[in-house]
């Protein structure tokens, strides 16, 4: 099969309903990584959040497979950056202004120098001619732009680790954390990273666009947008500031509890809100439980979702020294639940896995119901560190029991195997052979017990530290069945 | 190794023919996100064990192991005898005498800081397999996690720690004319490295036949055979590594070339008595220098890089040896790296053919703050060290003036594009998969890790053909007589940032026409 990208451009068929980690997929956002990845040098790596450069088009051919085999179970398949040529067909009148503050806010941040002359610069760049192609406009926007050696910047141009103008945003490859859907609502992210702030931006912009164009009676609102916010007063902004939050940390368990990570990359304040909310505001009134989880702040670690995944509905993927009971590392999970009164509990739990199962209890009105943790690696615990490292246990459920991780997790994929009873298939045999691919989209469908674990080749997307759950933000996932089929 | 034939390297093109590779096990699986600093790793390599590799289904995503396989079949193709390092180990192992294995093994142990009870392992695993224990030599061992509380914490999980950058074999010992020098690693954990290969090259039988000589380069002073029993025609056998200097010791060789019989070793503290009970060790590490520095331009020039990764002492110590007192060459080219200090002048600059370098281009004209060069040489009995403009006005003032291509096809001396903030990115960026780092296999053979494009386009405008490995495989003669790049698969192995040029050893190349 040739190599083909599906242009979905037509916002109206978004629709936005996420109600689990499960449900069988139907619509995704994603980001087919560009130009952006042939910016990063061994010495503008980290600033950009990488530990290691990626070669462009491997990744991308890595990056088709994964879609296309999407495509072909029938997930329909966004990129960000067509959804943003749309908004730009009708941009806001100050959305240079924005893009340009940002930047010169992650410059400063990132403890560059910021002269206004860089400002003319960026405008002279996106000049009316750039401008009046909204696809080229979207593409240098997620790009960036090389400062050029004949203009004013001159100097700037030989700095190696930052010849930018724009910054390019590579890590929007990982669509999972500039933003997140929450039932039929949005969390439009604020990313701790200077480095991917302007991602949150785009994702603002590409919110407000799907917003404004559904239809009257519009169910879609933001739980959280911090280019919305408005601090009451100048002085005390509520603690706004540090309301940092990605998508990465946030798993809607079910259509009533949420399980975010504080963690590297989403701070306490933002789950302290996300509480308070809980109670005080409509927009929120579905959510009735929040599991918070207390990460250590560490890369290797740096949101929930590298830790912890839910797989079926009573399996999930874990890094068993975090996750599980007695682990060595083992995070701390607070679970707070309003009750059918409107008051407060609050529970310390054991572990992650209890948490959750307590919660699915509550949801599931006290019906039985227990989650087997399979351990990412095996149980070697120099294996666990590896495969976590490599994204082991950051797998994107495309249905319940149907499941998407990097080829070069093999112990992972044998523990599934082995013990959960998983098939395991290539991506490029699904793409192949219509049979298998008909037989997952039964199974995806109508549940028919098989379990299916499918590769993705993650030779180059794996060094970006990201896996399958990372590189998608789902906006439509079907309602999942809890109480068919759950052991009692 | 073909026995009738010494070791000899006059240059970095000639036609080669023997070489030492070590083809990546199980050390790479114990590299970890946490330890991968201290292995000096970026990255975590994707490795399929024993049982994986057998499972078909697991066949079409290669792992580092099947990469550098299709990298040793492109060697083998070019008729080129590849020698690999476990089978060298094993065989110097089997053929060794127990008072050499034993301080051997006591060295390593010495040196890892290994618990007693693991000495008596290795004794152990020797009487087993001697195959199995220079595997283990090189991948390392893990503790029980329940049986070992500094396991099961995490803290120290090895019995024996791997060296995984133990596939760089490059830097463990260059050949310089007929003679070997052994390297001396700047960071510990790549010390046992140079420990085994001098093992191999002081010991194993062929070696021992061909009468290698070597030179140590971790070693302050050299030894010269003493009128011992020890045949005389075998000199200059020390046994000493970079981070642990060996006083004394007594030891008996065996093996059929070589007579038994005592020497004495020779140690900055002179004479030590031959006492096989008196072996103490202290810790030393004042002269580093690993072999990817060290570049062969021709029969009377070298090119050698100063960084982090060899010092000026042993820099001293090298022409000391190569320029007084073997008159092995007539001039040292010193670049000194000034901006990046903790690489290999071979991800720098690399020989073609013998009328064409591969080079970035900043290293090549005036020097700016990148580098600075200097030449050494033998003036009236004494070593003279100038300075110079360029490493091209250096090159020419040795009578060496190549032609020049360039890394990413970036070429300095004509005026900037005015994409060239772009372009340098580009640069960067395949300096640092190692497009530079290039093998040699005959004048106009060169292999290259694939993902570095623009550098192989540019040697496509220069006349070069790319071929993939595969085609090169299935008919090597092919290619005779015409100029190509022969592209290998780099998705793990360009993790590792060590490039073609690294990963082999050459013992011997034809002398170039």
């Amino acid at each position: 099969m040739t190599a083909q990208i599906i242009d979905r451009t037509d916002i109206k068929k978004i629709t936005l309903n996420v109600t689990s980690e499960i449900g069988r997929l139907r619509q995704v956002g994603i980001h087919y990584p560009g130009d952006e990845l042939k910016y990063m040098t061994p010495s503008n790596k980290d600033a950009l959040l990488f530990d290691d450069i990626l070669l462009a088009d491997y990744a991308q051919k890595e990056h088709e497979e994964f879609q296309q085999m999407m495509e072909v179970l029938m997930i329909h398949t966004y990129q960000v950056v067509d959804l943003l040529g749309k908004v730009l067909t009708d941009p806001p009148s100050d959305l240079m202004e924005q893009v340009i503050k940002i930047q010169e806010n992650t410059e400063k941040k990132m403890g560059n120098k910021w002269v206004p002359a860089y400002r003319t610069c960026i405008q002279h760049e996106f000049d009316n001619k750039l401008m009046k192609d909204a696809t080229m406009w979207a593409t240098k926007l997620i790009t960036g732009i090389c400062a050029n050696a004949e203009d004013a910047t001159a100097l700037k141009f030989r700095q190696r680790d930052d010849p930018f103008l724009l910054t390019p945003i590579p890590n929007i490859l990982f669509m999972r954390d500039p933003a997140a859907v929450v039932g039929n609502n949005v969390i439009v992210g604020k990313m701790t990273k200077p480095a991917r702030q302007r991602e949150a931006y785009l994702l603002h912009l590409i919110f407000n666009y799907i917003l404004a164009k559904e239809s009257a009676a519009s169910r879609t609102n933001k739980l959280f947008d911090f280019f919305d916010e408005k601090p009451e007063n100048e002085l005390d902004d509520g603690g706004l500031e540090n309301m940092n939050v990605e998508g990465g940390d946030i798993l809607v368990i079910n259509s009533e509890t949420l399980a975010i990570g504080c963690s590297e990359r989403t701070t306490p304040e933002f789950v302290q809100e996300a509480i308070s909310r809980m109670f005080h505001s409509a927009t929120w009134k579905n959510i009735k439980t929040i599991i918070a989880i207390l990460m250590p702040k560490q890369r290797s670690t740096m949101h929930l979702d590298t830790i912890f995944t839910m797989i079926n509905k009573n399996e999930c993927l874990v890094y068993a020294p975090m996750i599980l009971a007695r682990g060595r590392e083992q995070v701390t999970a607070i679970r707070y639940t309003v009750d059918s009164e409107g008051k407060l509990n609050i529970y310390q739990e054991a572990d992650v896995v209890t948490a959750v199962e307590n919660a699915m209890r509550g949801y599931l009105h006290n019906r039985a119901y227990t989650l087997t943790a399979y351990p990412c690696g095996g149980e070697d615990p120099i294996h666990q560190e590896r495969e976590q490292w490599n994204d082991g246990a950051n797998v994107l459920a495309l249905a319940p029991g149907v499941i998407v991780g990097y080829n070069r997790n093999l112990k992972t994929f044998s523990v599934l195997h082995e013990r959960a009873n998983y098939k395991i298939v290539d991506a490029s045999e699904i793409i192949q052979n219509h049979g298998l691919s008909q037989k997952i989209i039964e199974a995806m469908d109508n549940g028919s017990g098989e379990k299916f674990a499918i590769r993705i080749p993650g030779y180059e997307l794996s060094r970006a530290r990201g896996g399958p759950r990372c590189m998608t933000m789902p906006f439509q996932r079907d309602e999942v069945h809890w109480e068919e089929g759950l052991a009692s | 190794m073909n026995k009738s034939t010494n070791f000899l390297i006059t240059s970095e093109t000639g036609v080669l023919k023997s070489v030492i590779v070590h083809t990546p096990g199980a050390e790479i699986e114990k590299v970890t996100p946490r330890n991968r600093k201290r292995m000096l790793f970026d990255d975590t390599l994707y490795f399929k064990d024993a049982k994986e590799r057998e499972d078909a289904s697991n066949a079409l995503y290669p792992d580092v192991f099947d990469e550098h396989q299709e990298f040793v079949k492109v060697l083998e193709s070019a008729d080129v005898e590849v020698l690999q390092v476990k089978n060298l180990l094993a065989e110097t192992l089997m053929q060794a005498s127990v008072e050499i294995r034993d301080n051997f093994l006591d060295r390593i142990c010495e040196l890892d800081g290994t618990a007693p009870f693991y000495r008596q392992r290795l004794e152990m695993l020797y009487h087993e397999s001697p195959s199995q224990l220079a595997a283990i030599l090189i991948s390392g061992e893990l503790k029980d996690v329940n049986a070992s509380f500094v396991a099961h914490t995490g803290e120290g999980p090895f019995d024996l720690s791997p060296i995984p950058n133990m596939m760089f074999v490059r830097d463990t010992a260059a050949v310089v004319g007929d003679v070997l020098l052994l390297g001396s690693m700047s960071h510990k954990a790549r010390a046992r490295e140079t420990l085994l290969m001098e093992f191999i090259f002081n010991f194993h039988p062929d070696f021992i036949s061909v009468r290698v000589p070597v030179v140590n380069i971790g070693k302050g002073l050299l030894f010269e055979s003493t009128g011992s029993s020890l045949d005389h025609s075998f000199p200059h056998i020390l046994f000493e590594s970079s981070s642990l200097h060996l006083t004394g010791t007594g030891i008996k060789i065996a093996g059929s070339d070589v007579p038994d019989g005592e020497f004495a070793l020779l140690s900055d503290e002179g004479d030590v008595t031959l006492d096989a009970s008196n072996v103490h060790t202290t810790v030393r590490n004042t002269l580093v220098l690993e072999c990817g520095n060290i570049i062969v331009l021709s029969r009377d020039l070298i090119l050698i890089g100063h960084g982090h990764r060899a010092n000026a002492s042993a820099i001293d110590r090298l022409a000391e040896e190569l320029l007084s007192h073997r008159k092995l060459v007539k001039k040292i080219i010193i670049v000194s790296m000034i901006e990046d200090k903790d690489n290999h002048l071979d991800t720098f600059f690399s020989v073609l053919e013998n009328e064409l370098c591969l080079v970035h281009g900043s290293v090549i004209e005036p020097c700016g703050a990148k580098i600075a060069v200097s030449t050494m040489e033998l003036l009236d009995g004494k070593i003279e060290i100038k300075d110079h403009l360029s490493l091209r006005e250096a090159l020419a003032y040795s009578g060496f003036n190549p032609e020049f291509a360039y890394l990413a096809g970036l070429d300095p001396t004509l005026p900037m594009a005015e994409d060239a903030a772009y372009k340098r990115i580009i640069q960067e960026r395949e300096w640092s998969t190692q497009a530079v780092n290039v093998l040699v296999l005959a004048p106009g053979k060169v292999l290259s890790f694939k993902r570095n494009k623009d550098t192989i386009a540019h040697l496509e405008n220069k006349g070069y053909e790319r071929v993939t490995a595969r085609d090169f495989c299935s008919n090597p003669k092919h290619w005779q007589g015409k100029k190509i790049v022969i592209v290998v698969d780099d998705a793990e192995l360009s993790r590792a940032h060590g490039g073609p040029r690294s990963l082999v050893l050459p013992l011997r190349r034809e002398p170039a026409k």
